[in-house]
């Protein structure tokens, strides 16, 4: 087995791990890291600066040679939150290719997140226990923090929060040091009173937190255990407010840059700490490449939190007050035509997932307005961040929803044709499903007890069983159905199976 | 306890279900609105009786909204019919049979006057009048009605046989129409209105506002015509020299033709014409150079009127301001928005408003704008806090404020839309759309809410007393507080006076005097 690697542009250093797979298992070979906060220079100017690309060329053309040294044949190089924001993306990425020959791919936020979920479920032993008695994870890093709560059977909530240590500092610079914390406080505060509104009403027993700053709090701490109690944080937040930053960089031996952080990062996680009820904080160290090479070795177990997802998608449309049992139904009869029409439409499981959830949420948009509710509906599931769906998941979830009634989609409507060739023909087929499914709930009654298909040469039967009535149902399956005819190019007919 | 009312429309062109579900005695959301376009008046009249098929079309449909209704559980339910089943030599046999055939029983037959009626209460539910008089005129299938009255009276209430399937079926047979048979039309018109001259002309009104779905539609093609966005709006203000142009242009066409029009309703396109040489006459009859169309009507004053009769008055029927209040809270409190910080945000925006209205020449009718942008500048949160200032754009755009018309909303979207992030740039769409009169008032009014929304950045309602004072290149904004309670705040109007700075070349500092 020839040894595989992965390199991550992180926020505060440039990392490579090369490793080799060892029956079910990761034999680490070699480990690097070069400090660069690419983060810092994000953050504060939405660029990064000809001196840091060349800075990370340097650091790469290492990276290569130990890769030749190794013998890898096999790499991924990714890059998070450092680079998906900035505006020179797409010079930066082909700069380094042309200088180093690595291509980086941006790993969006949902799947960054997927892969650290799984990345812990595979390193912490107990992970399932954890999840049962529910885990908030944070990480305060330059400009946001990273907030998630998982708990089974309850939630999957995660929220990206613009109050990170050094934004605070950006923010409220103008202000004297004298009156820094009382308006930091302040301001946090009222960040955290507005995420109160949006977010579940749960508690989570454990508090997981990344990143360096919480490394360094636990050193100082805590340095003998592994968690920081939260009354010794409140503690040290009150020592800290009495010193200056030359003090507190002097008493605990900090970079000048981490003493300025460490008051607001501080203040951040207590207030945290108490949203979520939690009385201490475990530091964890999640290593990106680690997961990286993980699932490079095919370690990481398929079906990725999905009760946990579903039950977010549900709690969704609650928000939106949709009709619960309609859409249920939709969703459920939509997958099942899906299942059936196999041979016809040749999409795959994927697709299956994203008409699931279209299905879920189709009608949400009449929380808004019933007129153009489709519109209304496109509108606020292209505004959905959900863990474990990529941006362009939700635009294809959004697109399938807004056309699941009146037109059809057209050249001269932009949701459709910004989309790209495939996943145009994409959302036609599942539209076409989705309009089907819905007339057969028509009534809102779930009327429908099952359906069989039948494809046969020239059309395709849909045997339906009603519990009772049903007339609505059959009145409008004839006039949803000429989408389905049109992208599939085949008729269907709905017929009344009695028995 | 009544809980969800139904209310069927029998028109002469469609007939209509409306099924609603009350909210606590204050108001009601409507479940399912349904339309049968059935065409009852062509027969009845051309031939003064229903027509077999019109009994059949009558009863299907009927039988359709009946198991509708059932499906719904519907605790009561009022059915009206009108000018169709008026003229029918055999509308009350009809009535029966329908009733026996459907189960569907007391199908009142309304006159015409019970008819505006009923339209006005719609319109006033649905439209602030602002103590205004005004003119409805709404366009049916077989009648035309002509209201005026405010919200407290109705002064005159005249029932025409102008309904748009009536005069086509009579007048305009050909397609395309030839120039002979819209003269007679046109010459029906000047006849009719010329004997009612002297009572129509008693009443004076301020504005005319035009429903029914045939107007409603040509409303909608005017708009589609002239700027391309294809929304679908509540009220929409149109001109008499559009409106004699697209009458024109639709005369010249075929009913092929006709269908190209963007936003016309290809089940009307036959009557459409009717319905706009019928506002024509009306506005030149007036000399009014505009109407506001609202596509609100007989249906919605059936349904509150139905309501009413069962003992149940809405707060906001009593009094119009509260109308308009109302609907701003409802629709606040429909996103979670967080009151206490809107109220506050409203109040300190009003004062600066106030302070400052002389001195950068605002409009005393600005004020409504502002507070309903204050009001509602966060809501957009209910979606999702980045961008939410785009969210509450796009809520407040879609919403059913009453009290403002279109461009009215537009103008408070954007403010909402800039009470944080960038300013104004030629990218943003929404912006650009307002005519230069309307850009200058979303500059102002923002960089007025932006200052507000940065005084209460804490959300804690620090600051409640504050002069404000104008030097060559600053504003100040003095406090009555210590200047140490204020770091925050102050800091805040320092980054969020920016757009004050960029309309007005002033800079803007807070101050704490104590």
């Amino acid at each position: 087995m020839s040894a595989i690697a992965a390199i991550d542009l992180g926020a505060n250093s440039i990392r490579m791990t090369i490793a080799e797979k060892k029956e079910d298992k990761l034999k680490i070979l070699d480990k690097m890291e070069y400090p660069l906060r690419l983060g810092k220079e994000t953050f504060l100017k939405r660029y990064i600066s000809p001196e840091a690309l060349k800075e990370t060329i340097n650091i790469l053309k290492v990276f290569r040679r130990k890769l030749v040294e190794y013998a890898v044949k096999r790499y991924r190089a990714v890059a998070t939150s450092a680079i998906r924001a900035i505006d020179n993306q797409d010079f930066f990425l082909e700069q380094v290719r042309l200088k180093t020959g690595i291509n980086i791919e941006i790993i969006e936020k949902s799947e960054e997140e997927r892969l650290v979920y799984l990345g812990l479920a595979l390193e912490i032993k107990d992970f399932k226990d954890i999840v049962d008695q529910g885990v908030t994870f944070a990480k305060v890093g330059s400009g946001n923090v990273e907030f998630s709560m998982l708990k089974t059977n309850e939630v999957f909530f995660s929220r990206s929060i613009p109050i990170g240590g050094l934004r605070l500092r950006e923010n409220l610079k103008k202000v004297s040091e004298e009156h820094f914390k009382d308006a930091m406080e302040k301001y946090v505060h009222s960040d955290i009173k507005m995420l109160k509104q949006s977010m579940p009403k749960i508690k989570t027993k454990n508090f997981f937190a990344s990143g360096s700053l919480v490394k360094v709090l636990r050193q100082i701490i805590s340095p003998s255990g592994k968690a920081i109690p939260r009354k010794k944080l409140e503690q040290f937040y009150k020592e800290l407010k009495t010193m200056t930053i030359g003090q507190l960089a002097e008493k605990y031996d900090l970079a000048n840059e981490y003493a300025d952080l460490l008051l607001p990062t501080t203040e951040v996680y207590i207030n945290f700490l108490e949203l979520t009820g939690c009385d201490k904080i475990e530091c964890i160290n999640v290593s990106f490449t680690g997961c990286i090479l993980n699932q490079m070795a095919g370690f990481f177990k398929s079906g990725f939190m999905t009760k946990q997802i579903w039950k977010s998608a549900i709690s969704i449309g609650d928000k939106y007050h949709f009709d619960k049992p309609h859409a249920l139904r939709v969703s459920e009869l939509s997958v099942k035509i899906f299942d059936q029409l196999k041979p016809i439409h040749n999409l795959s499981i994927k697709h299956r997932y994203l008409l699931k959830l279209a299905a879920l949420w189709h009608d949400i948009g009449i929380f808004i307005k019933n007129s153009e509710h489709h519109k209304h509906s496109y509108y606020l599931i292209s505004n959905i961040e959900m863990p474990g769906l990529s941006s362009q998941d939700v635009q294809i979830i959004a697109t399938v929803a807004r056309y699941h009634r009146r037109s059809m989609p057209k050249k001269y409507h932009l949701e459709y044709t910004s989309l790209g060739n495939k996943a145009r023909v994409v959302v036609s087929k599942l539209a076409a499903i989705l309009r089907l499914a819905d007339a057969l709930d028509r009534s809102h009654k779930q009327l429908v007890q099952d359906i069989n298909i039948d494809i046969e040469d020239n059309e395709i039967i849909i045997n339906v069983k009603f519990n009772e009535g049903g007339w609505l149902e059959k009145i409008h399956f004839d006039k949803k159905k000429n989408l389905f005819s049109r992208v599939f190019g085949i008729n269907i007919e709905l017929i009344e199976r009695l028995k | 306890m009544i809980k969800r009312v139904a209310v069927v429309d029998i028109g002469s062109n469609s007939v209509r279900l409306l099924i609603s579900e009350l909210i606590e005695k204050k108001n009601y959301k409507i479940l399912i609105d349904e339309k049968d376009t059935i065409r009852l008046g062509r027969e009845v009249f051309e031939k003064g009786v229903f027509g077999s098929s019109s009994i059949r079309r009558i009863k299907r449909t009927l039988e359709k909204f009946k198991k509708i209704m059932d499906d719904y559980e519907v605790d009561h339910v009022r059915v009206v019919a009108t000018a169709a089943f008026r003229e029918a030599a055999n509308a009350v046999e009809v009535k029966n049979f329908i009733s026996k055939e459907t189960g569907i029983k007391n199908i009142e037959i309304i006159s015409g006057k019970e008819e505006g009626r009923l339209i006005f209460l719609g319109v006033i539910s649905n439209f602030d009048l602002k103590d205004k008089q005004a003119l409805i005129v709404d366009i049916g299938g077989g009648s035309c009605e002509l209201v005026i009255g405010d919200t407290d009276k109705i002064s005159y209430n005249e029932s025409l046989n102008l309904g748009g399937t009536r005069l086509t079926k009579f007048f305009l047979k050909s397609n395309p129409v030839k120039s002979y048979e819209l003269e007679m039309l046109e010459n029906h018109l000047d006849s009719v209105f010329k004997r009612i001259k002297l009572a129509a002309k008693k009443h004076d009104f301020d504005m005319i506002i035009g429903t029914g779905g045939s107007l409603n539609n040509f409303t909608k093609i005017i708009h589609a015509l002239d700027k391309s966005n294809g929304k679908n709006d509540m009220f929409r203000e149109v001109e008499l020299n559009d409106v004699e142009k697209l009458c024109e242009d639709i005369a010249s066409k075929t009913f092929r033709q006709r269908l190209k029009l963007p936003g016309l309703d290809k089940k009307r396109v036959d009557i459409i014409l009717a319905a706009g040489l019928v506002i024509k006459k009306v506005m030149k009859f007036y000399g009014k150079n505009a109407f506001t169309s609202l596509s609100k009507g007989l249906k919605d004053g059936l349904m509150i009127d139905t309501i009413n009769r069962l003992g149940i008055i809405f707060p906001y029927q009593h009094d119009s301001e509260l109308l308009k209040e109302h609907r701003i809270w409802e629709i606040g409190h429909r996103y979670n928005f967080e009151e206490k910080h809107a109220e506050n945000v409203t109040e300190l925006s009003i004062r600066l408003f106030e302070q400052l209205k002389d001195d950068f020449g605002f409009d005393e009718r600005w004020h409504e704008y502002l507070m309903a942008a204050a009001m509602l500048h966060d809501i957009g949160y209910y979606i999702s806090h980045s961008a939410h200032h785009k969210h509450s754009q796009y809520l407040i755009e879609n919403s059913d404020l009453i009290g403002y018309d279109e461009r009215e909303k537009d103008i408070i979207a954007q403010i909402a839309r800039y009470h944080r992030k960038s300013l104004p740039k030629k990218t943003h769409q929404g912006y650009q759309n307002l005519n230069n009169g309307d850009k200058e008032i979303v500059n102002k009014l923002a960089s007025v809410l932006r200052i507000a929304d940065a005084m209460d950045r804490s959300h804690l309602e620090t600051i409640h007393d504050f002069r404000v004072s104008i030097k060559d290149n600053e504003l100040i904004i003095k406090v009555n507080a210590p200047e140490s309670d204020l770091f925050f705040e102050i800091e805040g109007v320092s980054k969020k006076g920016d757009m004050f700075t960029w309309v007005f070349d002033k800079k803007v500092v807070l101050k704490g005097i104590k």
